[in-house]
């Protein structure tokens, strides 16, 4: 006789497969050893129950108490969507961009341009009698660096730019303006002084480098960004050595006339330092979201 | 027999769709029909009342949570049983890998003939068993749990214990060998302490 043993604990628990249940249930009277082991694995079983108390409420009472709470339940809640709302006092919301740009920019940037423009005005005062050289190749030379400096994407401020409720546009084209302003404003008085020295009159001083400082700030602002800073301001240096170049005759004259009226405070190097700025901010978006597949991928 | 357990997991499966859809009795209604055979369990496994209600609370926020993510691989007990495990494990501070099996849980018992365990077994009365339950290592009371207490199949029983078949047959009756020699021990040394645990048992 072949005894179904190893098939008496799932008997006794019930969850024999019926027709397994119904040959054990044909077994048993025949053969007392197992009845025997179908009697102990019921004792057990019996025993194992026993152990069993009704499931009390306060459990229950328990876990409502913590769905309710959503925190508690550890729900993850929805990231909030930022808006921006724009036309909402803009004047302060763009005075706020900027301030918080100056932050952002660094200090670094601010000094370094300071020590290179205050170098630069003294030398024009001390050595030049005509300071409008001297001006037309240092304030230039700040413009790209200082933009170089600010608007190109180092990973961090990246980081920053992406988690504020304002476009890598406006963020971008608010520190063009923050940094292009300052050092304006910077050489501007440093030019006044200068003027009042007997170096020459505003006008022309002013002439000497402002065409030229945008054109290079705006070089230098679509390699930085579009690369990185570090090529922004090798092609802003490429640009000003080839004008160091022509100035010291060793052009060809057409072409050095061409170079040499794309220095000067005109609308060529305006319009062209315009559309180099709006073409950048055109494509930025796109550069961003690509640049984040990189540092993902 | 096999359509009331087909009914019983048709029931389950039910309950478990509505909590997906966010109804707060049926998860009730869960709790009902598992929350004793769950408490018990993990009150084997923590040794500790307290510790298993708080353990079956968290597997309630995890079916309530995960409902919707219950793919029918299993039965719903089973995922019932499995959650609460985890969670229990979690509680015991092992993470990931597998309780302790003691040396003698791996080997294959010759189950063909009855064994003396069951002469024993029969003579003894379920509260003493129940005493003598508490004496078990986990790992032995937690497959009786599931077999008897919560009523889980062979199959059922080595998903949620993630082991084969055969270990939970080998499991089963192990734990009943060591039940056993704990009852023939307590009845022979000391029969007064066995009839102490087992108030002890009956009053809890």
């Amino acid at each position: 006789m072949r005894h179904p043993t190893g098939q008496l604990a799932e008997y006794v628990a019930g969850t024999l497969p019926a027709r397994d249940a119904a040959a054990v249930a044909a077994h048993l009277p025949r053969c007392p050893a197992c009845r025997q082991e179908v009697a102990g694995w019921q004792h057990l079983a019996d025993g194992v129950r026993a152990r069993m108390a009704p499931a009390p409420a306060a459990v229950l009472a328990a876990v409502r108490r913590r769905l309710a709470a959503p925190n508690a339940a550890g729900s993850v809640a929805a990231p909030p969507v930022y808006r921006a709302v724009p036309g909402a006092r803009p004047l302060a919301r763009a005075a706020g961009l900027l301030a918080h740009q100056w932050r952002l920019v660094g200090w670094r940037v601010w000094a370094v341009s300071a020590v290179v423009l205050v170098a630069g005005m003294a030398l024009a005062g001390w050595v030049s009698v005509p300071a409008q050289p001297v001006l037309a190749v240092v304030v230039p030379l700040v413009g790209a660096l200082a933009v170089a400096s600010a608007c190109g994407g180092d990973a961090l401020n990246d980081e920053l730019i992406r988690a504020t409720p304002t476009s890598v546009r406006t963020v971008l084209l608010a520190r063009l303006t923050l940094v292009l302003a300052a050092v304006f404003v910077a050489a501007l008085a440093g030019s006044l002084v200068l003027s009042l020295a007997g170096a020459g009159g505003p006008g022309r001083l002013l002439a000497a480098w402002l065409g030229p400082m945008v054109l290079l700030s705006a070089v230098s602002f679509a390699f930085s960004v579009i690369w990185r800073p570090a090529v922004g301001l090798s092609a802003a240096l490429a640009v000003w050595a080839l004008r160091a170049l022509m100035a010291a005759g060793h052009a060809d004259p057409a072409v050095a006339g061409a170079v040499e009226a794309m220095w000067r405070t005109s609308w060529p190097p305006l319009v062209t330092a315009g559309a180099l700025v709006a073409g950048v901010l055109a494509i930025v978006p796109r550069l961003a979201s690509m640049r984040t597949v990189q540092i993902r991928s | 027999m096999g359509a009331t357990v087909e009914g019983q997991q048709d029931a389950d499966r039910r309950l478990l769709c509505a909590v997906a859809a966010g109804d707060e009795s049926a998860l009730e209604g869960l709790y009902v029909r598992h929350g004793p055979a769950l408490l018990a369990y993990a009150e084997g496994l923590l040794t500790d009342r307290h510790r298993a209600e708080e353990t079956v609370q968290d597997t309630l926020l995890a079916v309530w949570r995960g409902a919707d993510s219950f793919q029918g691989r299993s039965t719903v007990r089973t995922w019932l049983f499995g959650i609460c495990r985890r969670q229990a494990l979690r509680r015991m501070g092992v993470r990931g890998g597998p309780v302790h099996v003691p040396i003698d849980a791996a080997v294959e018992v010759a189950a063909d003939e009855p064994g003396p365990e069951a002469v024993t077994l029969a003579r003894a009365d379920a509260r003493t068993v129940a005493a003598a339950m508490r004496t078990l290592p986990a790992i032995h009371r937690e497959v009786l749990d599931l077999a008897f207490g919560a009523g889980l199949t062979r199959d059922e029983i080595a998903v949620v214990l993630d082991v084969p078949v055969g270990t939970v047959k080998s499991r089963l009756f192990h734990a009943r060998a060591v039940l056993a020699r704990a009852l023939a021990d307590g009845t022979e040394d000391a029969p007064a302490a066995a009839q102490q645990a087992a108030g002890r048992g009956g009053r809890r």
